[in-house]
């Protein structure tokens, strides 16, 4: 392994990277929620139909329940508790819009809001989110890859005797 | 794989050494232990979050719509599109052909009702409101709609709306000492601020705020999005 492989992993996995990408992705995860949950179910309803994804009578159960999924998974995630739990439902829905940003490119659909983050004046068009989201998706590879996350209420509770740090 | 590797050699162990035994079942309660008190957390920095947001969160009642207000459509049409509306905001004047795009689509199913939210920062919205409601009574409500709607570039950069108001008027053919009169004497306020009251009692923070029946339309609805709530509205309905 090459001095600037070992250099960049080392960078890669310094502890501050790893306290950095989680505070990214559960705050991003919270903020976006909680800014959907303000707000009228029916702006993020109009945002998942631009996306021509789902049926209808799917768009109000969907706008009703994933914005609090979105706030819950990031709020654990952005402290640290329940960490595994919280990155792997982070993780799932972020395939989940990654995957339907990607499928919206795909098929030509240009959307000048992608309705991530709610209808509060920031817009990011598909193609935008779509390569942030590929971002976001590095910080998840980071954690996964964490043994044991750093500035985590998860480190406050007591252990099982024999476990190390 | 590590871990689980640990975990499973001192249960082997475990039936041989009663020592690795005790320590193994000290280490399943801890674990047991560590499970709740990180559920219980959860529970609790979630609550406390889910608590903050429905408090913080506006609560949207349901639309009432009253009879009196005017309206344009079939009056007996099973889906009613109520527009809480300003004269001098311009997403509502662009709105304007969107709903008469679907007047025209569902001419037997849908009733278009106007009511006015005037928005504090139009300067003129208000007196606009005032005047439209004069001409409501005498009937002509939708001709001055349109024309405040036409010619909002007009009169909302003047400086006196009130000549451009009474022009408005007299081109339609209202009597205009009427109007006037109406105007000067302010008896249609109240009747402005019950319309307002109504809105600022549904939460409406902006306008056009469109609802179809119960149901609260997006923030820039077009009329593709309209139309699926107008089906579905419909489609409850039958």
């Amino acid at each position: 392994m090459s001095a600037i492989t070992r250099r960049w992993q080392s960078l890669f996995f310094h502890p501050a990277v790893g306290v950095a990408a989680r505070v990214l992705l559960g705050g991003l995860f919270a903020v976006t929620g909680v800014i959907k949950l303000i707000e009228p179910a029916e702006n993020f309803m109009a945002a998942i139909h631009a996306y021509h994804l789902v049926p209808s009578w799917m768009e109000r159960p969907m706008a009703e329940t994933l914005p609090w999924v979105e706030m819950a998974s990031g709020l654990l995630l952005l402290l640290g508790l329940l960490t595994r739990v919280s990155l792997m439902i982070v993780a799932l829905q972020l395939a989940v819009f990654t995957a339907a940003l990607g499928s919206t490119l795909l098929r030509g659909i240009s959307l000048d809001d992608c309705g991530c983050f709610g209808s509060m004046g920031f817009k990011e068009s598909n193609g935008v989110a779509f390569v942030r989201n590929l971002v976001l998706i590095g910080c998840v590879v980071r954690l996964v890859l964490e043994r044991e996350p750093r500035w985590a209420l998860d480190r406050w509770l007591p252990r099982p005797p024999g476990k190390g740090d | 794989m590590g871990r689980a590797s640990s975990r499973k050699q001192p249960r082997r162990e475990a039936s041989s050494d009663p020592a690795v035994h005790a320590r193994d079942g000290r280490s399943r309660r801890s674990r047991f232990l560590r499970f709740w008190l990180q559920g219980l957390a959860a529970a609790v920095i979630v609550g406390t979050a889910v608590g903050l947001i429905l408090w913080l969160r506006p609560s949207l009642p349901t639309v009432v719509v009253p009879s009196a207000d005017p309206f344009r459509g079939s009056p007996t049409a099973p889906v009613v599109i109520t527009e809480f509306s300003d004269f001098q905001c311009p997403s509502c004047r662009a709105v304007e052909p969107v709903l008469k795009q679907v007047l025209a689509a569902y001419p037997t199913q849908v009733k278009l009702v106007y009511v006015n939210y005037p928005l504090p920062m139009h300067h003129f919205a208000e007196q606009a409101a005032v005047a439209a409601l004069c001409a409501n009574e005498q009937g002509k409500f939708w001709d001055y709609h349109d024309r405040l709607f036409d010619r909002q570039p007009d009169w909302a950069g003047s400086a006196d709306v009130r000549p451009l108001f009474h022009g408005y008027a007299v081109d339609l053919g209202l009597d205009h000492n009427r109007f006037d009169a109406c105007i000067a004497g302010g008896r249609l306020l109240p009747f402005l601020r019950a319309d307002i009251d109504r809105g600022t009692a549904l939460k409406i923070e902006g306008t056009p705020t469109l609802f179809v029946n119960e149901q609260r339309a997006a923030t820039g609805a077009v009329f593709e999005d309209l139309k699926r709530m107008i089906d579905e509205a419909l489609h409850t309905a039958s």
